[in-house]
């Protein structure tokens, strides 16, 4: 929805692997990963960010046994999953690599950007050292990994006056549990309280999206980049 | 009599060349991995505004009808009648040019006709081959989007908890 009026949309086109679509209703061309009108009489304007996650199916389903999902309507190829994601790698890249980076071109990092900064975390760090509690445009945030080593969700560390330090439950089946050193309350992969003084209640979510470190940083040429360690 | 065709045929035939030259131009936006500019995508949107698939069929055959006509007047002098087929291949290739840019999206991108769910009860999910989903929750409705659906598919015009939105993948 812009202004009023409701959009449909399908592809136009592909630019650096991130698409271009068109609106139906006015022609504009809007640019996928910031939702922005590129061109057109839209020109300027913004869709709203929905949250959304993208996270193992069996997460979602434990979280939202009501939920539907949604059907390809024509026969979609069988292939394997990891295979699909290697085919996108075949294709060549854009650019040459920038010799200054840390990271590789086809790293997979966690893109979130919060008051104007952005920030890339890549995935590998944060399996390794989750969760992770940092700092991003004056923001408290907490990066946590579910136990599939893919499912990332990011929240804002802040509830109730409080900024919380949440760490891993050590020795625990099933789902993850984190604890928070300053109620010693427990938390679940969702962000809610499931026991202790904070039961019950939620941390805020923050959209994150995973990226390619190459296709981030063109879109976020500021982005900082998360390291191990500190 | 013969003049004012010549120089109709020498316009539509500069044309064609444009739509040729902007044809391949606008192919490159489908090739997933070539870095463009705002600029050239301007010059993309531009030409997609200005001339769509019939107008440039239509210059296609007119160039040819031209060409022809033109290639029987001038019969006696052989060189042009070389020049004339030149035209009409010119302008074939300029109408394949523009059309082959049209199935490539067709071809690759499989819109969804209609947005169709099922319970995620019903949903028979195959990890291996469906990936994770995508997951939206507002109100009271939640929504998943299976990766490897949405890498099919690309765009899901959806409604839910009755706000309209926009999937992408």
């Amino acid at each position: 929805m812009v202004d009023g009026e409701r959009l449909t949309f399908r592809l136009m086109g592909l630019n650096n692997q991130n698409f271009i679509m068109e609106d139906e209703q006015t022609g504009s061309w809007w640019q996928q990963v910031s939702g922005e009108a590129v061109f057109g009489p839209m020109k300027g304007k913004s869709l709203e960010l929905v949250m959304s996650d993208e996270v193992a199916f069996e997460i979602w389903k434990r979280e939202h046994p009501e939920s539907t999902v949604l059907l390809g309507t024509e026969e979609r190829p069988e292939r394997d999953f990891d295979e699909s994601m290697e085919r996108l790698t075949e294709y060549g890249l854009p650019m040459e690599p920038d010799p200054d980076d840390e990271l590789t071109q086809r790293a997979l990092i966690i893109g979130v950007k919060l008051e104007g900064q952005s920030k890339a975390y890549p995935v590998d760090v944060l399996v390794e050292q989750n969760p992770v509690i940092d700092q991003l445009g004056g923001v408290p945030v907490l990066m946590v990994v579910a136990r599939d080593d893919k499912s990332v969700r990011g929240f804002d560390r802040r509830l109730e006056g409080e900024t919380l330090e949440l760490f891993m439950k050590p020795d625990t089946e099933g789902p993850l549990v984190l604890v928070d050193s300053q109620t010693g309350s427990e938390w679940d992969f969702s962000g809610q309280a499931i026991s202790g003084p904070m039961a019950g209640k939620r941390l805020t979510k923050i959209p994150v999206l995973k990226e390619f470190w190459f296709d981030w940083k063109i879109y976020n040429p500021d982005t900082l980049v998360f390291s191990a360690g500190l | 009599m013969r003049r004012p065709l010549t120089i109709l045929l020498v316009l539509v035939t500069l044309a064609a060349v444009l739509t040729i030259a902007a044809s391949l131009k606008a192919e490159h936006r489908m090739s997933p991995m070539v870095a463009q500019t705002m600029d050239s995508l301007a010059l993309n949107y531009e030409f997609d505004r200005w001339s769509p698939l019939w107008a440039r069929g239509l210059l296609a055959v007119g160039l040819v009808v031209l060409a022809a006509a033109w290639w029987r007047g001038r019969g006696e002098w052989r060189w042009k009648s070389y020049l004339g087929a030149t035209f009409s291949a010119l302008a074939l290739a300029g109408a394949v040019a523009a059309t082959h840019v049209y199935r490539v999206e067709v071809m690759l991108f499989k819109p969804l006709s209609e947005i169709a769910y099922v319970p995620i009860s019903e949903y028979e999910h195959d990890d291996a081959s469906d990936g994770p989903v995508m997951g939206v929750a507002i109100g009271d409705e939640a929504r998943a989007y299976p990766v490897q659906t949405m890498i099919y598919h690309h765009i899901a015009n959806d409604i839910v908890g009755g706000q309209p939105i926009v999937a992408t993948y």
